[in-house]
């Protein structure tokens, strides 16, 4: 086993997958990074021999390229990355031009003789798979899931800078802002989630109310968030949203599909309030009502604040 | 335009069950269909047709596809399909499909744009689409929520974690797609009658001239295992005044809810 090569566009992910490979047992670590040099100081700290700096523009698919030839330079046992759609993208075409493995979105990543052993969902969340493959091999890690450790005593890394590979076949507009609240769900000790037994927006407010009345934040299923447009993206949880794990999620007219459930299989304890018995999610939670949101919701609230106020 | 859709055959979630004892999938008892994010790369690639002529290939490759789901596929407007079944496709990881897709694509004909899903609903490994793009020598974009034709190429939107990103990009090229882009038709009985007419070509694994190293998986499987959280599963019943009053008693007494 020789040493990991971290690739990623955004610096913000380097300390979290320097030390997920350095747990793993990797002592020489290098980074790729698409930025320059005045930011570079902050990861230092986490352990690297050396960071390719790559400045300015380019798209994934150069991006890619540059992977590749650190890689046949460095000869890294493993090319790790942040799961992010374009780490995801970078990985694949990395993967294809050194003829190698690629393991996408992994949970955990362990090594295991000449190999690395990974553990990722598979059929839409609802199972979990062990996968193995050879060195040299590529992956891409969930974020959020590994706290950066800084080591002590860690050398000055060796600067070398990047050129990108000129791509006139696809060339960047423009980063448009989409709407965004500003709330990150992972880290939410209680989420009160929105689904589509709620008839209109403004009945969201029901939730609100409840959610402030417990400290916790909204969340959503997908229509919610995707087709109806009620609440911002960054609410939806599940399969193609936020992967949750707070103490308590309270599911309101939510019927508890599996691409929903994927997403809150973290979670400690899990109240559905839906009028229909036969929904899934009674079979996937601790406490279940049986009853019409708009009826039970108001009596479950005046019951917290008297509760509060006694 | 030449547009080629790559789809897969897959186990639907839905209906794979965990055997109780080892948690691992029945596939047996289990429905195939095609991949979800497939099929919006599928409507994407009729409604370009609809828009800008040419033809829409359906591509696929796997251990044992069903033609009457690539029937499916023409009938919600492919002109024909060509399909490599083999079973040693069975413990086919990335690498291994996209170097029979990109062979197959390849096989057919110079296609100017090729679609397909972001990830598969089975591995969601997310690989397919680049590394097929990488085979073939061009470029790709993935997550595209949007496609406008421009006056050289495409100009196309992504759904991103930091914002919606916009590209302008030339042909060929190779787009995966996911939910957002577009709601699948649903074919109408007139459109599936006429789908059973529609060429289904057979293309056999060797003649696409793929070495043994092409057809080596990097990444074995070794185990699949049902993600069970065991719940209590109590139902709070009586009347909305006791079923909140006794939902209420639960989550103080569990230290869930302060009051
Ligand atoms: C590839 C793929 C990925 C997906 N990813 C996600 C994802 O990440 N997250 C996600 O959430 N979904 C996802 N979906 C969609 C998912 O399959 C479901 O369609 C969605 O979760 C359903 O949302 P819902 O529960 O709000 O709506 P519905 O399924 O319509 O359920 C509404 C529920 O409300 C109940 N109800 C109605 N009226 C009342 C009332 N007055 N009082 C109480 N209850 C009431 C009903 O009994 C019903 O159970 C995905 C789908 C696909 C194909």
């Amino acid at each position: 086993m020789s040493g990991a090569l971290i690739f990623t566009k955004v610096r913000e992910y380097a300390p979290e997958m320097i030390t997920a490979v350095r747990r793993a047992g990797f002592d020489d670590v290098r980074l790729l990074v698409g930025s320059d040099a005045t930011s570079i100081g902050e990861v230092e700290a986490y352990g690297l021999s050396e960071v390719y700096l790559m400045e300015g523009a380019f798209s994934n698919n150069s991006f890619a390229s540059a992977v590749v030839r650190c890689s046949e330079s460095f000869k890294p046992s493993v090319i790790l990355g942040p799961s992010t759609k374009d780490c995801r993208e970078i990985a694949a075409r990395a993967a294809q031009r050194l003829r190698v493995g690629c393991l996408n979105d992994c949970v955990t990543i362990e090594v295991d003789g000449p190999s690395l052993k990974v553990s990722r969902t598979v059929y839409g969340g609802t199972y979990v798979a062990e996968q193995r493959a050879e060195f040299p091999v590529v992956v891409t890690l969930r974020v959020g899931r590994t706290k950066p450790e800084a080591v002590t005593a860690a050398s000055k890394p060796k600067i070398t800078r990047i050129d990108p590979e000129v791509d006139e076949r696809v060339r960047f507009v423009e980063m448009r802002a989409v709407m965004k609240e500003a709330v990150d769900l992972t880290k939410a000790e209680i989420i009160v989630s929105v689904g589509r037994g709620f008839k209109k927006k403004e009945d969201i407010a029901l939730a609100e109310e409840l959610a402030r009345e417990v400290g916790g934040e909204v969340g959503c299923t997908r229509p919610i968030s995707g087709d109806l447009k009620w609440l911002s993206e960054d609410r939806h949880i599940g399969l193609s949203g936020k992967w949750v794990g707070p103490k308590l999620y309270i599911a309101i007219g939510v019927s508890g599909q599996m691409q929903h459930v994927a997403g809150i299989r973290g979670a400690k304890t899990i109240v559905a309030i839906n009028n229909d018995s036969n929904a899934p999610i009674h079979r996937e939670s601790d406490y279940s009502v049986i009853a019409d949101l708009y009826q039970f919701l108001p009596v479950f609230i005046e019951k917290l604040r008297k509760a509060k106020t006694k | 335009m030449e547009i080629h859709v790559l789809v897969k055959q897959t186990y639907d979630p839905n209906t794979l069950e965990p055997n109780p004892k080892t948690l691992e999938p029945i596939y047996e008892r289990a429905q195939t269909k095609l991949s979800d994010f497939d099929l919006n790369a599928l409507e994407e690639g009729i409604r370009m047709k609809e828009n800008f002529k040419g033809r829409v290939v359906v591509i696929s490759a796997g251990p044992d596809v069903k033609p009457l789901l690539i029937r499916e596929a023409l009938a919600m407007g492919a002109d024909e399909a060509y399909v490599v079944s083999d079973k040693r496709l069975e413990h086919a990881d990335g690498w291994v499909y996209a170097n029979v897709l990109a062979s197959l694509s390849r096989t057919v004909g110079n296609a100017d744009l090729i679609l397909c899903g972001e990830c598969s609903v089975d591995e969601g490994g997310y690989q397919v689409g680049p590394r097929v793009a990488e085979k073939l020598g061009l470029p790709s974009v993935t997550h595209v929520i949007r496609i406008h034709a421009e006056q050289e190429g495409l100009r196309v939107e992504r759904d991103l974690e930091e914002g919606r990103e916009v590209l302008d990009v030339k042909l060929p090229i190779v787009l995966t797609v996911g939910l957002e882009i577009n709601t699948p038709r649903l074919p109408s009985l007139l459109m599936i009658r006429a789908a059973s007419k529609k060429p289904i070509n057979s293309v056999p694994l060797e003649s696409l001239g793929l070495d043994e190293n092409e057809l080596r998986p990097r990444v074995v499987c070794a185990s699949v295992r049902a993600l069970k959280v065991e719940r209590k599963r109590v139902v709070i019943s009586g009347s909305l005044d006791e079923a909140a009053e006794k939902l209420l008693s639960e989550l103080v007494r569990e230290g869930l809810v302060r009051i």
